[in-house]
Order: structure tokens, then sequence, then C-alpha cells
């Protein structure tokens, strides 16, 4: 499956996860079955005086992804997209990295989010 | 003739200007055809001059702003509609499309580009408009008409309803009839909105430091939209000559100063209009209308 | 260590919020670093003295603008403009600024590709050393810019980060008037909300206005009751809705022109009025408020 990482800066696996979710720098997107990791740039989400969140949750769909991963909280508007479109949640991971998130994910450390904790 | 009553700082006094003004206006107008006074709440996130005015209801109506609606049957999921808002109000799930109509600044793009007419603009709710006849002090006063409109709660944008509203006022009551417009504060775009047409503009404020401040960036404003204005000093003998001294060097004339004094406080903490109990604020109120009249349309 | 956000907010204008906020800011000290949310009149500067280290430009939304060599007349941008924003005159095709709302309908349907959308310059941010010790990180809004709140948020953030990187106990906001989208930027998130209000008909009302804005986020509340004694009917009606909606009541201050004396002094009351009722309730005051943020 694909996994979306939301990220501080581009720099691979050593990318910091983002705190923020709409406005993040930007996203990486893992496929589990092609082992790559691509960037998606969230720049255009800066500027945006409202619905940050619904665009950024738009770069989720587009990639087909089945999870998303950030480090704070999840605002109401992406939640509400990413939930109509059956994408998993899992919020709070904190300022890692890519690589240690990955890890935590796959070791069941997060909880999913049921309801937009913010 | 529209007045729009603004200020930079909020808690000048607008309300108690626009108020006061407007029923004291009524009760001197002549008994002519155009002996009429009206006074509109433009503050719709937060209108307040109906705690001051009260009158009859003549007409209660929401008011409509237009947002699309998705016709799952006509749509093709190409996601042109999606790529082409410019303010994020569209989602495109895998199957459906997600409008989130809080966001939509009622642009039309998405509706007229959609190649297969799948998203029909239609009204949306964002607020109501209340006309009250015979406002004021004065029993069966036919001279004050006061509308106020109000923004429903989680609306983003102020600006739609204050337009309509102006909008409502210009097709009710003819061009000469002075219509005054207590504004909302601030110079964003729902204080823009309101006073971009006004004939006058007069800028209440408060001789301080915080009040001089604010009323430069008024001032700055109302030059950027070419309107006439003046300047209305309230609560005038606190603070410092600051706002005079400015007024002085920038040729910018001061029409009323309104005395501050506890008796006036204590009488809009009631929700009381303060001109026919307290002699030295109409004779204000006398020289600011006298200063409209010579206002040249 | 988590940093405590106290947002100050009043619904409406004139009740005294900045004097409030900034006595908070001189007792606070480098206890806090203090947020001007009140981007579209911000004064908190006028008594922090500032002294603008750090500016940056602030942009927000997009506006369109005409190539008039690239375009024909062919006028299709002002038939579809919903904003009124696109005016002919000798000729030629214009885009008024204040008017346009940023949609890019125009832009994407020109036929000559002569209109282009450009980032709109909104504002400016400042994060600046005060005369409290402490630091202040302000704003101001274009004039007739959009106050989508964005500024507020970004605002709000550098103070974060800040109050973070410099192990600040306390972030003390001064937020924005109404009850639109500012305020909310302005709420979200904090610990604690402080509520200042006025004995008046338009002051109750807006307070019953503004505390329903804030249950919704679910963060405890205080109010501090100015001018209390303009109208003491009106401020024991206001004391009984505080007790019915839990907002716990901070301090009461007096009707007293010492209020505008300070401001016209450049300070705030609590340093011109030492060793009076207003200083000793308001010093009070921010004891309760950080015991109400734990």
């Amino acid at each position: 499956m694909n996994i979306i990482f939301a990220v501080q800066n581009n720099d691979g696996w050593d990318s910091i996860i983002s705190l923020k979710y709409g406005r993040a720098k930007g996203f990486f997107c893992y496929s589990q079955e092609t082992d790559e990791l691509t960037y998606y740039s969230n720049e255009e989400n800066q500027n945006a005086g409202h619905g940050a969140g619904i665009n950024a949750a738009q770069i989720a769909i587009n990639q087909k992804a089945s999870v998303v991963i950030t480090g704070g909280s999840m605002g109401p508007k992406a939640f509400e997209v990413l939930n109509k479109a059956n994408i998993k949640m899992f919020t709070q991971a904190g300022e890692v990295s890519v690589l240690v998130a990955y890890s935590n994910f796959k070791d069941n450390k997060y909880n999913q989010v049921l309801a937009s904790d913010k | 003739m529209k007045i729009a009553i603004a200020s930079g700082k909020g808690g000048t006094g607008k309300t108690t200007l626009s108020t006061n003004l407007a029923a004291y206006i009524s009760e001197t107008i002549s008994n002519d055809s155009n002996g009429q006074v009206v006074l509109v709440d433009l503050d719709v996130e937060e209108p307040n001059s109906g705690l001051f005015i009260k009158g009859n209801i003549l007409k209660d109506e929401y008011k409509y702003r237009a947002t699309p609606v998705w016709d799952s049957n006509k749509c093709t999921l190409c996601g042109e509609c999606k790529t082409i808002c410019n303010f994020n109000a569209i989602a495109q799930l895998p199957n459906t499309i997600l409008i989130f109509s809080e966001l939509c600044h009622s642009c039309f793009a998405c509706s007229e580009l959609c190649p297969e007419q799948a998203l029909p603009m239609v009204d949306k709710r964002m607020g109501v408009l209340k006309h009250y006849q015979q406002a004021g002090n004065l029993p069966n006063n036919d001279k004050l008409t006061f509308i106020e409109s109000r923004l429903d709660i989680g609306e983003i944008s102020a600006v739609p309803l204050i337009k309509q509203t102006i909008e409502y006022v210009e097709d009710n009551f003819s061009d000469e009839i002075i219509k005054i417009f207590d504004s909302p504060p601030g110079t964003s775009c729902p204080v823009i909105e309101t006073i971009k047409d006004a004939d006058f503009v007069i800028l209440v404020t408060e001789p301080t430091p915080f009040g001089l401040h604010d009323l430069k960036l008024a001032v700055e404003t109302v030059k950027e939209l070419g309107r006439e204005f003046a300047i209305v000093i309230n609560r005038y003998g606190i603070g410092d000559n600051g706002v005079e001294q400015y007024c002085l060097e920038n040729n910018i004339q001061i029409i009323g100063k309104i005395p501050n004094m506890r008796q006036a406080a204590s009488l809009y903490s009631q929700g009381e209009l303060l001109y026919d109990k307290i002699p030295a604020i109409k004779e204000q109120l006398v020289l600011i209308y006298q200063a409209i009249n010579r206002i040249n349309r | 260590m988590k940093n405590k956000e106290i947002v100050v907010i009043s619904g409406k204008g004139g009740t005294g919020k900045t004097s409030v906020t900034a006595s908070l800011a001189f007792l606070a000290g480098n206890e806090a670093v203090i947020a001007d949310c009140d981007v579209d009149a911000a004064d908190m500067h006028l008594l922090l003295m500032p002294d603008l280290a750090h500016s940056e430009e602030f942009f927000s939304g997009q506006t369109a603008s005409i190539n008039n060599a690239l375009c024909t007349n062919c006028g299709l941008c002002q038939s579809i403009c919903r904003f009124q924003a696109i005016s002919n005159s000798n000729d030629n095709y214009v885009i008024n600024k204040i008017d346009c709302e940023g949609c890019g309908y125009c832009a994407r349907i020109c036929p000559s590709g002569a209109i282009k959308m450009e980032d709109s310059h909104t504002g400016s941010l400042h994060i600046s050393n005060s005369r409290m010790n402490n630091t202040l990180v302000h704003a101001e809004l274009q004039i007739a810019a959009e106050n989508s709140g964005k500024l507020v948020t970004k605002v709000r953030q550098e103070a974060k980060r800040i109050a973070k990187e410099t192990n600040t106990e306390y972030i003390i906001i001064d937020g924005s008037p109404g009850i639109g989208c500012p305020v909310v930027a302005s709420i979200t998130g904090t610990s604690f909300v402080v509520i200042v209000t006025e004995p008046t008909v338009s002051g109750y009302h807006d307070l019953s206005r503004i505390s329903e804005l804030v249950k919704k986020f679910n963060i405890k509340m205080g109010c501090v009751i100015n001018k209390s004694d303009l109208n003491t009917q009106l401020t024991y009606q206001i004391k009984e809705f505080l007790i019915s909606n839990n907002i716990e009541l901070l301090t009461e201050l007096p009707y007293d022109n010492v209020f505008t004396k300070a401001i016209t002094a450049g300070k705030t009351v609590v340093e011109y009025a030492t060793k009076s009722v207003i200083e000793s309730n308001l010093a009070k005051c921010w004891d309760k408020i950080k015991i109400g943020v734990q």
C-alpha cells in the first residue's frame, strides 16, 4: 500500500515529520510494493487563506494512499476529506524522521484517529 | 445620500454616533417627501444599533449567496473543478466530488466551466435582514427607518451580506433620502464594501494615542477610495490633543467634538440614546448635521 | 515544558482589551512571549515600544492583472467577473485590485493569455524586543486586505516557536475582535481565554455571543469586568451570567480616566497607577490566570 508522510523538509528518509498537516512543507509517498519514496511539494498551500487541509488531503488521494502519518493534529477539513476517502490517519507522531515514523507505524505504535483532534 | 460612519479602531463610538445622529435628524428633518432617514447597521458580525433603536418590524428576510452543488448523475469525475477552484473549496475523492461551501467565494468559475454542467449553483443562506419602521424615541415617528443585517455564525465573509443589504436599501429608498451606514470596525474588506460608494464618510475617533494611530489607517483607507470625509472626536476631553494636531497638519476637517461625560457613558450602558437628555451632545449633532447639509453630491 | 497560551478577547471594541493585555504583558515580563493578533488595528506596540528586530512580508491569496500588450479588448473577462473588479477606460481593460477576489476565472478564460494571477501582499509580520523584557510578535494587515485569520495564525506560530526556543512558559495573545475567522484563529489551541467586558447592553450582548463561540472550543474561560461601577445593575447581571456559564470572574476594574491617562503617557495602567486598587486587581488577575492555566 501507499503511505503518505507530512514533512518539514525534503531529505529522503531523514526528513523530519511535520507538526502541521495542511501547511506541511511537503509530503513523501512511500510505496510498499515498489519501495519508492517520492516527494511532493506543498508550496502552493503555504499561501492559501483557507482550506489548505483540503488541498493537502487531495495530494494523498491523488497518490492513492491508504495511510497518512503526521506529527501534530489533523484539522477538521483535512479529516473530513481523508475520512470520506477511507484513508487511515495517524497523528501526533512528533518530529521524528520519516524512517523512524515508518518503523513506529509498522510496530503498531501509532493510534488511528477516528475524529479530528484539533 | 449615503453617509458612512466608520473608524479604524473598534469602540470609538460609531454606533453611538450613528444611532443618535439618525434619530436626531429624523426629528429635525423637514416634512417633505424626502423627509426620511434610514439607519443601516452594516456591522453584520456584531450588529448593535438595534439595542438603541427599536421599531416595528416590517420585513424579515433571509439573505443568500450562490454555491455549487454536485450533480453525481452528470459528473464524469474529470477533476476540472478541483483544478479551477482557487479557494480549496472542492476536493476530488475516488468516486465523489466534495464541496466545502463555507470556503466558496461564489465566483461561478467551477459551475460555468464544468464540461458536463454537473455543478449547478444554488442559494445558500448566509444571514438575515430585518427592516423596521417607525423607529426611534418618538412615538409614531414615520421618518426613521432601521435596517439591520446579521451574518450567520460560521460564515466566512461579511462582504456579500453587506453588499446585498446596501442593494436592498438602494432599491427601497430613493437617492435623496439620507442613509446612515453604521460600518464594521477596522479597515479590511467589510469596511471597504461599506464605504466605497458612500457620498460622505465620518470617521469617529477618540483623542488618545490608540485613537490617533488607528485614525491614520482609516484616513489612508478613505483617501485610497477617493471618498470625501471628516472627523468626529468622541469622548473629547480625555487623552491629549494629538488627533487635533494631526487633523490641523493634514487639513482634515473636524465636524464634531462629543464631550466625555460619565452621564453619557451611563446612559449608553443602559441602551439609551443621549442627545435628548444631554444638551451638550445635541449641540454637536446640530453641527454635524449642518456639515452634512453642506456636502455637495 | 508545554507553553501555556492565554488569549484576551472582547467581542466588541472599546472594552479595554488592549489595556488589560498590555498590563498582563508588563506583569509577566520575561515569563511570557507576547503576540498581537489584532492585526486589523494592531495597537500593542504603542505601549510595548518594539524595536522591529525582524520583519517579513506576508502573502495570502491572489490578485489578477492584465497585460495590455496582449489584450485584444474582447471584454470576456469583464462579462464573467462576479465582483465587478474589471473596468474599461479608454479601451484599456483594468483590474481594480481592491475589488478583485482572486478567483482566477478571468485568467483562466482569457483567449489571449493576457491575464496573470499574482500572490497578494496582504501584510507584514514583525518580531521585536519590547521594553518589558519580552518578545512581541506583531503584524499589520494592508488596507482592504482579506482578514482570513491566516496572518493571525502566522503571528501565533512565530510566538510559539520563540517561546519554545527560549523556554518561555507563557504566551499572552491580544486577540482579534468580533466572532469570525480571525477570532477563531486567535482562540484555537489556547489553554485559557480571558474575555474583557463592560456593564453596558452592548457589552453584555457581545459577551454572550463570544462566550458561545468559545464554548465550542472547550477552553477554560475567565472574565474581566471593566468599568464595573458604571452600571451596577448590569455588572450584577453579568456576574450571574458568569456563574451560570462556568466562567471565572478574574477581576473588576473601575470606570476611571487613569486608563486613558496611562495610555497617553505611553504606559500600561499598572505602571502608571502604582499602589492603586487597579494595579493590585490586575496583579491578582494575572495570578489567577497563571493558576487557571495549569
